[in-house]
């Protein structure tokens, strides 16, 4: 059921993007999810065009893969341009469909909004697609790090992620066993109308619950007694590394973000 | 040889009005020796165990390592890096998302600078035989490769004792023997301390001392060879006797006697070899 | 009921890179009311085979059949459902499986999932904690204040509750304590002698499967490797050894004592048959 779902998946790689500080792909990618917006003609969208497809590109995952990846939010993409289609009234008159008009710009923006969120969603998947989830955890820990200024408990949040990512296989196979043991005892997951299903989860969820709880009170336990003490005097194994590729992608993102300003209308 | 732990008058409790799970405890343990702490579930094994390394601290009573008690905070990380432990379940106390990352989560902990980290990961995934997996994730391990990894997590703070709390109980019987393996390797070689609670007698075998617990008190003591030639009080601790005395005890109800308790079977085959000819 | 299988096997995720083929050509056939123990190393294709028998995997190719009904890879799962009533499963560590708010709720889930009556459920569930050493006072109480051992029992009788007429025990008595452990192999036997149930024990103890089983199944790289009763395949140290699997440690000592007293006595394979033994070889030579 995870199969379809690219967000989060990572594919090893050793393109320059895979190779790319986490640190140095969170900044990007924040910077870029806010210059999408600068977009505001065919000009300046096509410069985005090129960067993000130039981008996945050079990542070397396989385009038969994202565009897997796409399918899910594809009717969102679609919607949204439709939306648009009908509900923006600028420009001439296309067409004249009797109880509504479709506008030139009406088009015109239905495109765009279509591209800009099929960019967004490229490009975002591509970090987690090229970073596994602990080096996206070490990069925020490290960016965020500033924060811990105003007492914001990075450090913790960090190991939260980590454990969390730490355990997902486990719990996987934890909810395969239970399942099988209930099913095993006449219990059924999959038929029956909508309320029925739910309740079928209860003897899932409850014991998931149990379990997980046991879980964190020995895992409370080992943590103590191998002197965790939260992140003061800490020292990190994990070592990330600044590199002149890094700087490269950063400038090449200021670079874009100064021809979009340039260019957009 | 030097006293290594103290456990002096110690009972305790969870709730003031609770029953006591450990009562009056005194007991030694001296640098180098490997130590069977066996019992039936609830006999106060683990709860012994828990004050070893201050994650419980006595009612009554006091508990020291080398001399610095565990009821002061300001010794509990001194004493956690020296008395390091591993608990039951593999998963459970597997705290990285790879193997080198769970080796260091101690290091990192007392803030050990980096390059020596990397140095004595390398060192302690080698003593546990785990070189080579260090990218590894716990769920493409064996339960013996993770205590494998769990000890090595201890070993990597350099300790002085390693707690090891039914450490085994949770694996099949290749994983048990891998761990027990390496336990043995760590105590002689390395002479570190070992101290392991066990249900199970036949693991006892080849510790230098035996201590059996029921109901929170001690009720026997000494090497295995003395503790063997208690078996009433084996039984009596609701504990299974190991092979060669349950055939020892089995052959006393049809009139053989073997004047002695035999730890292995290579003993007990010599000594009813050595009775047919006295007899 | 009978039990069999046949050229049964397994692949995980067919036709996708992580295909793995778990068994292949497992064929065994198990008469009712007896005993047969599995024993085989983790990763020998134990638990991918047993979840066939009651219909939680389906065959990629060959068969299981179970009393009348087969099992073949296109079944429809109704069919299946009517199998595991009839073939009850007790997992590693069962107590996983608890959720009701009471012991008896939870051991009614099983009986009352396969259309049985409430109130049949709750007679079945008063005497299957009975079975399992625990009094009637515990019905009403939830089964996560109970002890390891006895939140064991509770899964147990859960399954049990079901009236199985072949019982799955993928090894029960992992984690308890010694006294648990005879306890519970005690209750099992019970079962089997007056109840007349098929058992199959998945075990890594070779004591247990020689003091138990009447036949065995020996499993290594997903097939069946041998088989036959404790007596035939403890004779076969070496094969054994082969596969990584151990005699048992009474087997050991008989073959040992038999070495050294130079003795052609027939012997078994079990701590009674070595007792017997040495009383035999120590009589002998004191009555001469």
């Amino acid at each position: 059921m995870m199969d379809n779902i690219i967000i989060g998946q990572y594919i090893p790689g050793n393109s320059p993007i895979h190779r790319m500080d986490p640190r140095a792909k969170l900044i990007a990618v924040f910077f870029y999810v806010i210059i999408v917006f600068l977009a505001n003609n065919w000009i300046s969208y096509s410069v985005l065009g090129i960067f993000t497809i130039g981008t996945a590109l050079l990542s070397r995952v396989p385009i038969s893969y994202m565009i897997k990846g796409l399918k899910p939010i594809l009717w969102i993409i679609l919607f949204t341009m439709i939306l648009h289609l009908f509900m923006t009234k600028e420009g001439p008159v296309l067409y004249d469909l009797g109880w509504t008009t479709i506008h030139e710009g009406g088009v015109v923006q239905g495109v765009f909004i279509a591209l800009r969120l099929l960019f967004l969603i490229i490009l975002t998947s591509l970090l987690t697609l090229t970073t596994t989830p602990i080096d996206i955890t070490d990069g925020i820990e490290s960016v965020l790090a500033p924060l811990k200024k105003v007492k914001f408990p990075v450090h913790e949040f960090a190991l939260m992620m980590s454990i969390s990512l730490r355990f997902i296989p486990t719990l996987l196979q934890e909810t395969e066993k239970i399942m099988k043991a209930q099913t095993a005892r006449g219990a059924e997951f999959s038929s029956g109308p909508i309320k029925e299903r739910v309740k079928a989860f209860v003897p899932l969820l409850v014991p998931l619950f149990v379990s997980a709880f046991k879980r964190a009170e020995d895992l409370a336990l080992a943590m103590e007694s191998r002197g965790y003490r939260g992140g003061e005097g800490r020292t990190k194994l994990r070592l990330l590394q600044w590199q002149g590729l890094d700087t490269m992608g950063l400038v090449s993102v200021g670079l874009l973000i100064v021809l979009l300003f340039i260019l957009r209308s | 040889m030097k006293d290594l732990i103290q456990v002096q008058g110690v009972s305790f409790r969870y709730d003031a009005d609770g029953p006591y799970r450990l009562k009056d405890i005194d007991l030694t343990i001296q640098k180098g020796e490997w130590l069977s702490i066996v019992g039936h579930n609830g006999s106060g094994k683990s709860t012994l165990a828990k004050h070893l390394n201050g994650l419980l601290t006595p009612v009554e009573g006091t508990v020291s390592v080398n001399g610095k008690t565990t009821d002061q905070e300001e010794n509990l990380w001194e004493i956690r890096s020296q008395v390091g432990m591993v608990f039951q379940n593999p998963d459970n106390q597997f705290v990285g998302t790879t193997v080198k990352d769970d080796v260091a989560f101690g290091l990192e902990n007392n803030g050990v600078p980096r390059e020596e980290m990397v140095n004595r990961i390398e060192e302690a995934l080698s003593r546990v035989q785990m070189t080579g997996y260090e990218q590894k994730e716990p769920h493409q391990l064996s339960g013996g490769q993770k205590q494998r990894v769990a000890i090595a997590g201890v070993l990597a703070q350099k300790p002085s004792v390693i707690v090891l709390d039914e450490a085994t109980s949770m694996l099949d019987p290749k994983g048990r023997k891998e761990v027990h393996d390496t336990i043995r390797e760590l105590n002689k070689e390395d002479g570190i301390t070992v101290i392991a609670i066990t249900h199970d007698l036949e693991e006892a075998i080849q510790s230098d001392r035996i201590i059996v617990m029921k109901q929170g008190e001690i009720v026997a003591e000494g090497d295995p060879r003395e503790v063997f030639q208690k078996t009433e009080v084996l039984l009596d601790a609701g504990l299974e006797l190991p092979f060669s005395l349950k055939i020892r005890e089995l052959l006393a109800e049809k009139g053989i006697k073997l004047p002695t308790a035999t730890l292995t079977q290579t003993e007990l085959v010599d000594a009813l070899w050595n009775y047919r000819q006295s007899s | 009921m009978e039990l069999s299988t046949k050229q049964l096997a397994h692949v995980y995720s067919e036709g996708t890179p992580k295909e793995h083929r778990a068994i292949h050509d497992v064929s065994i056939d198990v008469p009712p009311g007896s005993f047969y123990a599995i024993i085989g190393h983790t990763g020998s294709g134990k638990s991918t085979f047993i979840q066939h028998l009651n219909g939680l995997l389906k065959p990629t190719s060959g068969s299981v059949h179970i009393g009348n009904t087969t099992i073949k890879a296109d079944e429809k799962s109704k069919r299946l459902k009517e199998v595991r009533k009839r073939v009850g499963m007790v997992f590693q560590y069962p107590e996983h499986q608890l959720f009701e708010e009471t012991i008896e709720k939870d051991i009614c889930f099983g009986p009352q999932n396969f259309g049985v009556s409430e109130k049949e459920a709750k007679r079945r569930a008063k005497e299957t904690l009975r079975l399992v050493g625990l009094d009637e006072d515990y019905l009403e109480r939830s089964p996560f204040e109970l002890s390891g051992g006895q939140m064991r029992r509770v899964a147990i009788a859960g399954v049990l509750a079901m009236n199985p007429e072949v019982l799955i025990l993928d090894e029960p008595t992992a984690g308890l304590d010694p006294s648990g452990q005879r306890e519970m192999m005690d209750l099992f036997i019970s079962l089997q002698k007056e109840k007349d149930i098929t058992i199959i024990l998945v075990t890594h103890s070779m004591e247990d499967a020689a003091r138990y089983a009447d036949r065995i199944f020996v499993m290594a790289n997903g097939t069946l490797f041998l088989e036959g009763t404790p007596a035939e395949i403890f004779r076969q140290e070496d094969k054994l050894s082969e596969v990584g699997l151990d005699i048992p440690e009474s087997t050991r000592f008989i073959k040992a004592v038999q070495e050294r007293f130079g003795s052609t006595l027939e012997a078994g394979y079990t701590m009674e048959d070595a007792v017997e033994l040495v009383d035999q070889l120590l009589k002998v030579r004191s009555s001469t």
